[in-house]
């Protein structure tokens, strides 16, 4: 536990913490950062066994160095158009914090672009969008000269219960 | 007096000084303590000058023990010039004295008693110092040590305490056969204030550096053989365990008690008899650091505790072996210690009772008989009770509540026993067991006590042989069971099981890398031959990693001496434990699924099993009832068979009870495995009398189950009147599994091997279907209803015809169905792996297994897949 709350407050805490490192990576035409500290590895795509009866974004499992992870495909999460994976085509795997422990989980993502060092002031809150959008795993916006970053808080964006909920529902 | 005590340091000191070099900082560290001694009572005779030149010579000291000082031999000579004017000084001072004698008799006003009580008892006394000479090495090794952690102690370090304790317990048992008990005395009063600062946070380590130098100046005299006139009193008054007010300056000769031994005992007790402490406090929050500390405590409590319950059995057997008393002294003390260093209050009490118990059978005061055994056993569980509340207060970070736990009670109890035992006292070892063994009278051991009152220096068994009561033999078989084998456990380290997991995994991961090496290889005949090299390699630490996480059963099996020994005595039944093959290795997880079964089936056998002594006499049995323990491994499977010599099963009685139950058909012909197995029916018991131990006709079903959720098996075996077998297979691992590889569309399965029954190729008129939907197969007389695992787990159905595929026989829970296949792959051994926290629990899916190739399998719960193939359409 107490490695995982450092990087809590150091990405995504209250609006003070906001500032720090983030990896950007791309999503169609958007780029996303999350807090670095999460960051455990980046890999290629490599082959995935999927996993029946789980929510369509959960790939399946891949062998981790011996660790079996499930593998979460983040266009599938958030409703974009599925496209076939490519040689850019990455796995960032994270570590997530649940309620009971701290998990991997392997995302997979575009292209991972570059690590940034997001300002505190270069960061807006994050506005509405009426219901259309859940905006609760975003941290905030970050305007930078490349364009809109948008800050994601990883553990709310695959929290346990998410997946397992989807997962009855699935059935 | 001051003078004279100065006087006698100052020439210590410079007799040390002149044996003290630079190239051996021991030397010079040990002149530290004698400096400082000397430094105060030149305060107290405020000799100011001298003072100041001391703290010089200190650092000078201290400079030259941390290697600062580039030129050590002209730091020699500093503190050679400071030290020689410092005993011309005090000479001086002698000389001086007449006419300063206000000062000095204002000193001497203050501690004239105590002194001359102490020169009186010498006087009577008069005996020089008496021990012999390896004892005294071996007393000043010991005094060193000590000074040694003292020189480096920092206040808070608890582990020094430890040491310190340990040094000092030794340095006690050393000095209890000297004359006189001085040194011992000093020596008891050092241990107890050390455990005052354990326990109470006390950091004024000033008391026990005077008691250092005053055991150092003891023991000299002894060496030299003169007696010791020094006043012992100031000393022995300032480790008091109450130093806070008196701060070092204040005057070291304040009120002197006369009775030095029994003041220091007295007063640890207080810390033990303070009842201000219990008064309820609303938990407080842990933080991180005390959580750690505690859960280390906890597991290491734990550890002590299950030693302790074995080593009490053990002095069941022998009451006299002190080895094995002080097997259960010290894991009280470690308790007691760190219990107190962390304000576990009730753990630190009950076990410190307890301790001063233990303590007094090691003196030899009494023996520990059953009453005893009984409350000291009594005392453990409720430490764990106190500890589940700690673990439990660890899990929410607070401080545990323990205010319903009552361990005064039992601390009376205690108390009371230690009295009354004391009081009883007990016969000579030796001859206790000669007794015991029958070869020695009673009459002739008081005989040839008295004869050995009259000539201590003979050992009671040279008496018994010389007056011909007892063998040479006898004698000496005796005194090897007084010796009673002293095993040495291997050293072992404590390792996480998740480093463990991991190493598994990684080990798992060389094999995938090496294999995928293998296939790559070219014509280099070397290279192969390398490569060959590293596959043996990597099987050897495959299995190594696979092996480390086996543990002997031994901790389970000692579990059980514990409870044979409370149901033999509740029941009032002799029931005696045998064990063999405690060593055979088992996989820890399997270890814990063991435990409960074990416990209920070994309740079974003494309650109902066995049967009560008179019983046993009319059938020509021995009194005393046995239970064998025995583990072996068999064909890729750990066996542990409970055996008793009871009443066996009656088999009429289990099939009428069954029949009037409606459990079976009366008509069924039935054979006894088969009418055995109706026990292990839910429902079923067949004692008439419900007892406390057992019997509530919730049990052997509650056992298989138990034991068939680890993938184990149980069998009974019986024979009327001579007693009950029941044997336990379990898999040597639950990390692996047997499976088979299939191929099913573009997916591989593993499906567990215990639940195929047959593979085949069906043909094309055995196949039927049901409705134009439901699928069933001809097999051997029978209909299998058949699963595509394609339409329960893939996104498209499949319409291969089960003719063109194969059909794998699955049983579960006497359920059988046909799982098609597209293929088979082949059949191996996988490391069961979770598939992490947020994908376990899916139906039909018991984890996940790295194939061959690197990548990830899914091995299937055949239960699941039945259940998922009834709901689906």
């Amino acid at each position: 536990m107490s490695q995982s709350e450092q990087p809590q407050e150091q990405a995504h805490g209250p609006l003070l913490a906001k500032a720090g490192k983030y990896l950007t990576f791309t999503l169609a035409d958007e780029t996303y950062g999350m807090g670095i500290l999460k960051v455990k590895e980046i890999i290629g795509m490599m082959p995935v066994t999927s996993v029946p009866r789980t929510p369509e974004f959960v790939k399946g499992v891949i062998n981790l160095r011996g660790k079996v992870i499930p593998v979460v495909d983040l266009r599938l999460k958030f409703a974009m158009e599925a496209i076939p994976y490519t040689d850019r085509t990455c796995i960032i795997v994270v570590e997530i914090d649940t309620d009971e422990q701290t998990v991997l989980i392997g995302i997979v993502v575009d292209a991972v672009s570059e690590v940034l060092n997001i300002r505190e002031e270069e960061i807006e809150n994050t506005p509405t969008f009426g219901s259309r959008l859940d905006t609760d795993y975003i941290m905030g916006m970050a305007k930078m000269d490349g364009g809109v970053k948008i800050l994601l808080n990883i553990d709310h964006v695959l929290s346990s219960q998410e997946i397992s909920a989807l997962e009855q529902t699935g059935k | 007096m001051a003078y004279d005590q100065l006087k006698n340091l100052v020439e210590k000191l410079s007799c040390d000084f002149v044996l003290a070099s630079p190239s051996d900082p021991e030397s010079l560290s040990a002149l530290l303590p004698v400096l400082k001694n000397i430094h105060l009572q030149c305060k107290s005779l405020s000799l100011k000058d001298e003072a100041r030149s001391l703290k010089t010579a200190r650092s000078l000291i201290k400079s030259v023990l941390n290697g600062k000082e580039s030129a050590p031999d002209d730091t020699m000579e500093a503190l050679n010039g400071i030290f020689t004017s410092l005993s011309s000084s005090v000479y001086d001072l002698g000389a001086f004295e007449t006419t300063h004698e206000d000062d000095v008799q204002e000193m001497d006003m203050k501690g004239p008693e105590p002194e001359i009580e102490f020169v009186l008892d010498e006087a009577e006394g008069s005996d020089p110092l008496e021990c012999s000479d390896p004892m005294i090495d071996q007393i000043e090794t010991t005094i060193d040590e000590f000074g040694h952690i003292i020189a480096g102690f920092c206040p808070g370090e608890i582990p020094d305490l430890g040491t310190m304790l340990n040094i000092l317990e030794k340095l006690w048992n050393l000095s209890q056969n000297c004359e006189p008990d001085t040194l011992a005395n000093v020596a008891k009063a050092c241990m107890n204030y050390v455990e005052t600062m354990t326990l109470e946070e006390i950091y004024n380590t000033k008391p026990i550096e005077d008691g250092l130098i005053l055991l150092k100046a003891l023991s000299r005299h002894m060496k030299k053989g003169s007696p010791f006139i020094f006043d012992t009193e100031d000393v022995l008054n300032l480790l008091e365990p109450h130093p806070a007010d008196s701060s070092p300056d204040v005057n070291r000769m304040s009120d002197g008690k006369s009775d030095d031994m029994e003041s220091a005992d007295a007063a640890a007790e207080p810390l033990d008899d303070d009842p201000s402490a219990i008064a309820p406090v609303p938990p407080e929050p842990l933080t991180e650091d005390d959580i750690e500390i505690l859960a280390d405590f906890i597991s290491e409590a734990r550890d002590n505790l299950e030693n302790i319950e074995i080593h009490l059995v053990e002095l069941e057997q022998d009451p006299t072996d002190t080895e094995i008393i002080n097997n259960i002294f010290r894991p009280f003390h470690t308790i007691k210690g760190v219990s107190g260093f962390l304000s576990l209050d009730k753990i630190n009490k009950l076990s410190h009772t307890t301790e001063n118990l233990l303590d007094a059978a090691r003196n030899k005061e009494f023996l520990i008989n059953d009453v005893a055994t009984n409350a000291i056993l009594k005392s453990v569980d409720t430490l764990k009770l106190l500890l589940s509340r700690v673990e439990q207060g660890v899990q929410q970070g607070l401080k545990p509540m323990d205010g319903d736990i009552d361990v005064e009670g039992l601390r009376d109890l205690l108390k009371e026993l230690q009295k009354t035992l004391s009081e009883d006292g007990i016969s000579p070892p030796i001859g206790k067991i000669l007794v015991n063994k029958g070869v020695v009278e009673p009459e002739d051991l008081e005989a040839s006590l008295a004869v050995q009152k009259e000539q201590p220096d003979k050992k009671i068994g040279e008496i018994l042989i010389e007056s011909q009561k007892a063998s040479v033999e006898d004698v000496s078989s005796a005194l090897i069971d007084q010796k009673a084998s002293k095993k040495q456990a291997a050293a072992q380290v404590k390792v996480s099981t998740e480093k463990l997991d991991d190493l598994v995994d990684y080990a798992g991961e060389l094999v995938i890398a090496q294999s995928m090496l293998r296939q790559r290889l070219s014509q280099d005949p070397e290279l192969t031959q390398n490569v060959a090299q590293l596959n043996l390699i990597v099987s050897k630490i495959q299995h190594i990693a696979m092996s480390m996480r086996m543990i002997p059963i031994k901790a389970t099996f000692m579990k059980m001496i514990r409870l044979v020994r409370d149901l033999s005595q509740k029941s009032g039944k002799q029931v005696s434990l045998l064990m063999s093959g405690e060593d055979t290795e088992i996989d820890r997880n399997v270890v814990d699924a063991l435990y409960e079964p074990m416990v209920h089936m070994i309740r079974n056998a003494v309650d109902h099993g066995i049967e009560s002594a008179a019983d046993r006499e009319n059938a020509g049995k021995p009194d005393n009832g046995t239970i064998n323990l025995r583990a072996y491994h068999k064909g890729g499977h750990i066996m542990i068979e409970i055996e008793d010599d009871g009443k066996g099963l009656d088999k009429f009685r289990i099939l009428e009870k069954a029949m009037s139950k409606g459990m079976v058909n009366p008509e069924a012909d039935l054979t006894d495995a088969q009418i055995y197995d109706l026990i292990l029916q839910p429902g079923f018991s067949t004692a008439q009398q419900i007892t406390d131990v057992s019997g509530r006709g919730v049990g052997m079903d509650v056992v298989k189950d138990g034991i068939e959720k680890f993938r184990g098996h149980l069998n009974i075996d019986s024979e009327h009147g001579r007693g009950t077998k029941f044997t336990i297979s379990l898999p040597l691992t639950l990390a692996i599994i047997d499976g088979m590889l299939v191929r099913v569309g573009t997916e591989r399965y593993v499906i567990p091997t215990t639940a195929i029954q047959r593979v085949f190729k069906p043909e094309k008129e055995d196949c039927f279907t049901v409705e134009a939907r439901e699928e069933m197969i001809k097999e051997r007389d029978a209909l299998i209803p058949l699963i595509r695992l394609q339409n329960i787990y893939g996104s498209e159905k499949s319409t291969i015809p089960p003719w063109d595929s194969l059909v794998v026989v699955v049983e579960s829970k006497g359920e059988t169905r046909g799982l098609l296949i597209d293929e088979l792959l082949g059949k191996d051994e996988y490391v069961i792996k979770s598939l992490g926290a947020n994908l376990e629990g899916i139906q039909g899916m018991s984890g996940g297994a790295i194939l061959a190739d690197g990548r990830v399998g899914l091995i299937l719960d055949v239960q699941g897949v039945f259940t998922i193939a009834q709901h689906s359409d």
